[in-house]
């Protein structure tokens, strides 16, 4: 029995069983960090002693049956831009480079609740901006499936921990794509809910409007568990939506008879590789074969979502993170000349190139003159947008399509050209602007072995009927597990190139 | 490139951003934005004269609550992370001469 192999629901019923203990988890896991997270570079902070000390309390509560449920005992990862008090918390960034929260994310605190071990936190594209987890203050993550290639992001430390084995399951943050790409990337589930079903109470803002965290996992059975801890009505968070239906493990039904699946047109057009293109379809008549319905349509709009997305994402980068200026936390330059010197000198010193570059195009969208032509104009192509997926859901119960329209970029491909890099997000960005659930699941590999992702797209508030389908879906694709070899024979990376990687401080490791 | 954004625009949007650009950085940023402005120009296609701007998805109203103190004391965890503190208090440059 390996523990890191297990998922959520198999490593909590051994814990119950008394087959194996919250702490031999956590140590197992630990572990496995120790041994290969040089290689990967997951997480920014492990917090050994503190998941050690978790998982004795609540091997404790488990075996007094105050914890019961499918997250009990078992170690999660955490996105390093929720906050964890008394934990590092930096969102890959050098101005959050000291920055200890005073008080826990309301999601993190959810599992924290249902008996969750925290094992630290998971690295990140700097304030989440980016796809590829290279913009990071505190090195690249590499791909477990090949460790050349990039593992996806924003929440690429999360996925890639999860494929890695060094955690059981992670929680992420997407704005535009942000779980369900990295996901695909590194042949893992992700899903985004619908905007306002997890409080973003204590998630470092990006978007606000888009913003929302998710589960990244091994399979549909732990997605929907975590997204079932993880929901909640918060007052904290204002936009946070009261729901009744968030019993989400009730949709791990093997049956589609009768769903209606939508496949738009717009979404297999040119830039999507054509073994990608071939996966997806091939997914789709198998659902077909299980009784769905499935039917092709143009969803139209689909190539002005990307440039949309980013006037607002920028312009509320811009708003959100201006909380940055070297007084309460965070980074302050060492020389300066006075208030307004040290403001711009710290924010300078302190944030990354892509986020700068967010910064001066949101500030320039909200400027008096251009606020109309840009952001307004943006916030309405929005509404054309969300009617157009209302139209969608008229007709069909699920959308599917691609999640990206390549597999994973080799390391150091995509932040030459930051245009290039956007459209890389024209499958999952829409979601975010209309605040659909959308998941991502594997559907195969491509000839290099990197894994395929599948996106099915639900109406708000739908997720039970995207649960349902990908997990009807898992069960005709099988198992999707990336091959490794036996724990402890001291080779973690895939492929001829996986013998020698370089470290953060540049040594070269086995 | 449609959009030549000028060397007042770069100055005066570091302002509104409060970043100070090197004079590498400033041409680097008037070249990122010139393109992404002319990549997002493409909305202009599109006519929503009738459109009415979206800011959220669901309709949202203002939450109310009791003004009740429901968190614990966390002063001294809120004041470790400040860059300099004195008393009790986050320091800042002066601010008046």
């Amino acid at each position: 029995m390996d523990i890191t192999e297990m998922t959520a629901t198999e490593l909590s019923a051994a814990i119950r069983a008394g087959k194996t203990t919250a702490v031999e988890a956590a140590e197992a896991m630990l572990a496995r960090i120790e041994k290969q997270d040089r290689i990967y570079n997951c997480y920014v902070t492990v917090d050994r002693e503190g998941a050690l000390k978790q998982a004795e309390a609540v091997q404790a509560k488990i075996e007094s049956g105050e914890l019961t449920g499918r997250l009990a005992g078992v170690p999660v990862a955490v996105k390093d831009n929720m906050c964890t008090a008394g934990l590092l918390t930096t969102c890959s960034s050098r101005i959050l480079g000291n920055f200890v929260p005073a008080y826990t994310a309301e999601a993190v605190l959810n599992l924290q609740r249902a008996g969750a071990v925290i094992l630290g936190k998971t690295n990140m594209d700097e304030f989440a901006m980016g796809s590829t987890t290279e913009t990071s203050a505190y090195g690249v993550t590499r791909n477990p499936w090949n460790t050349e290639h990039v593992p996806g992001g924003s929440s690429g430390g999360s996925a890639a921990a999860v494929a890695a084995g060094e955690c059981i399951y992670a929680l992420g943050s997407d704005t535009g794509g942000s779980i369900r790409q990295p996901a695909s990337y590194c042949g893992t589930v992700g899903m985004k809910p619908t905007y306002g079903t997890v409080s973003r109470y204590g998630l470092i803002a990006y978007g606000s409007s888009l913003d929302q965290i998710g589960p990244l996992t091994k399979d549909v059975t732990d997605c929907a568990a975590v997204l079932e801890a993880i929901a909640s009505h918060d007052e904290k968070d204002s936009t946070s939506v009261a729901r009744t239906d968030t019993d989400f493990t009730s949709a791990l039904v093997d049956d589609v008879k009768g769903m209606r699946i939508g496949i738009p047109n717009d979404y297999f057009g040119d830039g999507l590789d054509e073994e990608v293109k071939a996966a997806v379809l091939r997914a789709a008549e198998e659902l077909e074969k299980k009784g769905a319905v499935t039917e092709h349509f143009d969803l139209s709009f689909v190539e002005y979502a990307i440039p949309a997305y980013y006037t607002i994402a920028a312009a509320e980068a811009s708003s959100n993170l201006e909380r940055f200026d070297g007084i309460k936390y965070g980074y302050r330059a060492e020389d300066y000349n006075g208030l307004h010197n040290m403001y711009k000198k710290s924010r300078s010193e302190g944030f990354g190139e892509e986020v700068k570059r967010r910064i001066m195009l949101g500030s320039f969208v909200l400027s008096s003159g251009y606020y109309d032509a840009y952001y307004l104009k943006a916030l309405r192509v929005k509404a054309l947008i969300k009617k157009a997926f209302d139209q969608a859901f008229a007709k069909y119960d699920v959308i599917l399509g691609p999640v990206a329209p390549t597999t994973a970029p080799k390391l150091g491909a995509s932040l030459s050209d930051p245009i290039k890099m956007y459209l890389g997000d024209i499958y999952t960005i829409a979601v975010n602007l209309a605040g659909l659930p959308g998941i991502s699941l594997p559907c195969g590999k491509d000839k290099n072995g990197l894994p395929i992702g599948l996106q099915l797209i639900g109406d708000c508030f739908q997720e039970k009927k995207l649960i349902q389908t990908a997990y009807t879906y898992e069960k005709i694709r099988g198992p999707f597990r990336m091959d490794r070899e036996p724990a402890g024979a001291g080779h973690t990376g895939q492929g001829e190139t996986g013998m020698c990687r370089i470290g953060q401080e540049g040594e070269c490791y086995e | 490139m449609a959009n030549i954004i000028s060397d007042e625009t770069i100055e005066y949007v570091g302002i509104l951003a409060k970043l100070e650009l090197s004079g590498g950085e400033k041409e680097q940023a008037k070249s990122d934005m010139g393109r992404m402005l002319d990549y997002i120009d493409k909305l202009g296609e599109l006519d929503t004269t009738d459109v009415e701007p979206m800011s959220h998805v669901f309709p949202v109203q203002n939450v109310f609550r009791e003004d009740v103190v429901k968190n614990g004391d966390t002063r001294e965890q809120l004041l470790a992370n400040a860059p300099e503190q004195k008393d009790g208090m986050f320091m800042v440059p002066r601010t008046f001469e």
